[in-house]
């Protein structure tokens, strides 16, 4: 795996979801290497192995291990804990919302119907915390 | 001048007056006598005088010496007789006088005679002498003697005079006084009695008036002695016995009341009695027992009522004046502090009680009844608390099922929606990235499964509020819903600002009820009117509030399409919709979502309408402490 390439962990147990996500980010940011855990173990394994990751996107609704759980675990690690966290989840409840961001969450993304909204909020994410280093 | 006075007055005189008579009396008696005793003695005196012519006589006949001495004898008695003589007028003076110058001669010639007869005998035999000396003497012995005699005489007819005189003054004397003390009497008598006689029949008089009745009535006083006394005693006993005779109206009174709230106590009585006996409740009077450290240890039954008979299972025998460990053999420590607690702080305790003897649960109200006392009335709620306990349980299994419905409505919200999510995302990638493939027809086909899953999407967000509102918590307070009309206006012309709208809405709108619940209905209501307002150009809202019977009734009237008043009850009912969706756009959930706030809200809601003249919706909030949650 090419070490420059900045990579994005997806965290989503939804494989349309991932494959969404994924496409949305081809568009914006063609360099960017996603990884998709479909689980919070699988997870866990991940990000102990990704060395240049530099944004997770985070589902709440996980089997097993949720998203808040999965939130804390990588604000307990030294290694982890300043590489931002973006919750995207389908929820629109305001307790969730603040579970998020009191977990250390760096943002809370809504997954819109709309494919082109979603890519836009997606955009605005990803322009604020990736460091682009190839462009 | 009073009675008494006027009476000492008299005795006074009176007393003074049989004294003077009697001093008077007595002095002039001693006069008298001592007058007598004085006429005795000049009697006497010329008797004396007799007597001593007599024995001188008979001494100048024999000479005999012992005759001497009996003249001397008498002339002894003679001259102390005239030397009593107490003489008072001029002419007994006088006449005394001549009698002591009388006696002292005739002793003089009785001593001539006695040394005339010493001569004789001398010269014995010289009868011529004695003869001569006889006679001389002899005659003026009897000249003496006879003057004295006549003196004497005379002293006594004078002194008998002066007694005579005296007995007359005296007797004169005692008439007069006798005859001024009878006038007095008989004046004193007159004026006394007149004076009485008045008084006594006024008052007499005065006391009829009172004797009738009439308390008021005052004595006048005639005069100012006793009975004039009298008369302000009558007016003072009047005055007092007016007092007493209104105290005793008042104490009468004060009878009749005391009888009265007697019968009234006993009625009372009688009717706690009936209650006492006759209510289904249990009734018992319970009289706590102290131990050494001032807590209760135990208690005792003293009365109870037939209710608690039936329900203890024994009779009022078997329990009155029992102790309750006697009967039970164990008391609750809670139910002596209960009783501890309402004897000692005197207020009545209220509390829901559980025998487990009986199985029945009881709602106790414990009263101190006097201060060693307590009643107690059993209300006996086992039903309540049965139904009460199914309630809970109920209650408990819809909170489950909430709980449930909760987590379904969540896995909706994320499960139904991700497929949906990726239908639309992908239909979306199509028309985008492939659009240059794709027919006209393709395209149009993909953009239905767009618009379908929108609807769909909004579906689901309703349902998912529709469940929210009936589960979130309220927070009622006064809030005015003119400034929530006025966010909602603002947020709808934003939204189509190419809209025109006149919209009224009141100057104040005063709701008791929860802010953030009150803008989504708001919102739906508003919405619902600017909605169907959309093909009227000259669209007007009213929203406002008018008070009908006392309510605070809200209304939101458009003048929109409006709708079948005979499908109005389905109107609230979600899902349902009285128009397609060709032309307006909806879920149907909107106004049983409105519905189901008012309901919160303990409210109610309704519509007016007519189709192509406009809706009205009115609904009701109840006030504070109204609500039914």
């Amino acid at each position: 795996m090419p070490k420059d390439f900045p990579q994005i962990l997806i965290v989503d147990d939804d494989n349309d979801c991932v494959f969404l996500t994924k496409r949305a980010l081809r568009k914006i940011r063609p360099s960017c290497i996603a990884e998709a855990a479909y689980d919070g173990n699988h997870a866990i394994d991940l990000l102990a192995k990704l060395d240049s990751l530099q944004l997770i996107l985070l589902d709440l609704k996980l089997p097993g291990m949720g998203g808040i759980e999965i939130l804390h675990f990588i604000k307990k690690q030294e290694r982890l804990k300043r590489i931002p966290v973006i919750v995207v989840s389908s929820s629109s409840m305001e307790k969730d919302i603040q579970e998020s961001y009191e977990a250390g969450a760096a943002k809370f993304i809504h997954k819109s119907l709309n494919f082109s909204e979603f890519t836009k909020s997606l955009q605005t994410v990803v322009d604020t915390y990736l460091n682009d280093t190839i462009g | 001048m009073k009675i008494k006075t006027r009476f000492n007055i008299t005795v006074v005189l009176f007393s003074g007056i049989i004294a003077g008579v009697l001093i008077f009396l007595a002095t002039t008696d001693n006069h008298v006598k001592k007058t007598s005793e004085q006429d005795e003695l000049a009697k006497n005196i010329s008797q004396g005088a007799i007597e001593l012519s007599y024995l001188a006589n008979d001494y100048l006949i024999h000479r005999e010496d012992r005759q001497i001495e009996r003249w001397r004898a008498s002339f002894a008695r003679f001259s102390a007789r005239i030397a009593g003589l107490r003489p008072e007028t001029a002419n007994e003076k006088l006449l005394v006088k001549n009698m002591v110058a009388s006696v002292r001669q005739l002793e003089m010639t009785f001593n001539d005679v006695l040394s005339g007869v010493q001569k004789s005998r001398t010269n014995q035999g010289d009868d011529y002498l004695f003869s001569e000396l006889f006679s001389v003497s002899s005659s003026r012995l009897a000249v003496q003697t006879q003057g004295l005699f006549s003196d004497s005489q005379r002293l006594s007819r004078q002194i008998r005079s002066r007694l005579d005189r005296l007995a007359n003054i005296r007797t004169f004397l005692v008439y007069a006084i006798l005859f001024l003390f009878a006038i007095f009497l008989l004046a004193n008598y007159i004026l006394t009695y007149r004076r009485t006689m008045r008084s006594v029949a006024a008052l007499r008089a005065g006391m009829k008036i009172i004797g009738e009745g009439d308390l008021d009535y005052k004595m006048k006083r005639e005069w100012d002695d006793e009975l004039g006394e009298v008369a302000e005693a009558v007016n003072q006993t009047t005055a007092e016995l007016k007092k007493v005779t209104a105290s005793k109206t008042e104490l009468q009174k004060e009878i009749i009341e005391r009888k009265q709230a007697e019968e009234a106590v006993r009625k009372s009585e009688e009717k706690y009695r009936l209650l006492f006996e006759n209510m289904t409740e249990m009734f018992q009077i319970l009289e706590p027992i102290f131990g050494n450290k001032g807590t209760a240890t135990d208690f005792r039954y003293v009365e109870i009522n037939r209710a608690s008979e039936r329900l203890v299972g024994k009779t009022r025998k078997e329990i009155e004046g029992k102790r309750a460990k006697e009967l039970w053999g164990i008391v609750e420590e809670y139910w002596l502090e209960m009783l501890e607690k309402v004897l000692k702080t005197g207020e009545p305790v209220h509390m829901e009680n559980y025998s487990r003897e009986l199985n029945k649960y009881y709602d106790l109200y414990a009263w101190k009844a006097n201060e060693s006392r307590v009643a107690i009335i059993f209300s006996d709620i086992s039903e309540r608390k049965r139904a009460e306990e199914a309630l809970r349980i109920t209650a408990d299994e819809l909170a489950a099922t909430n709980k449930e419905l909760e987590s379904f409505s969540y896995s909706v919200s994320h499960d139904l929606r991700a497929p949906l999510r990726a239908i639309k995302s992908f239909s979306d990638i199509l028309l985008e990235d492939y659009s240059d493939i794709l027919n006209q027809d393709g395209a149009d086909l993909l953009k239905r499964i767009g618009t379908s899953t929108n609807r769909m999407s909004a579906i689901i967000d309703d349902m998912l509020s529709l469940a929210k509102i009936s589960r979130e918590s309220m927070n009622s307070q006064e809030i005015d819903l003119r400034s929530i009309a006025d966010a909602v206006v603002n947020d709808l012309r934003e939204s189509e600002p190419e809209r025109t709208v006149e919209i009224t809405i009141a100057r104040a709108l005063p709701a008791f009820a929860d802010a953030r619940l009150m803008h989504i209905a708001l919102m739906n209501l508003i919405g619902n009117a600017w909605k169907y307002t959309g093909k009227n150009p000259t669209a007007c809202l009213d929203i406002g509030m008018m008070t009908k019977e006392n309510e605070n009734v809200f209304f939101i009237q458009d003048n929109g399409a409006g709708f079948d008043m005979s499908l109005a009850h389905k109107l609230f009912q979600p899902f349902h919709r009285l128009h397609t969706d060709s032309q307006f756009s909806g879920t149907g959930i909107g106004l049983a979502i409105v519905n189901k706030i008012v309901q919160r809200h303990g409210g109610r809601i309704w519509a007016e309408s007519e189709i192509g003249k406009g809706s009205t919706f009115y609904f009701i909030l109840a006030g504070p402490g109204g609500s039914k949650r």
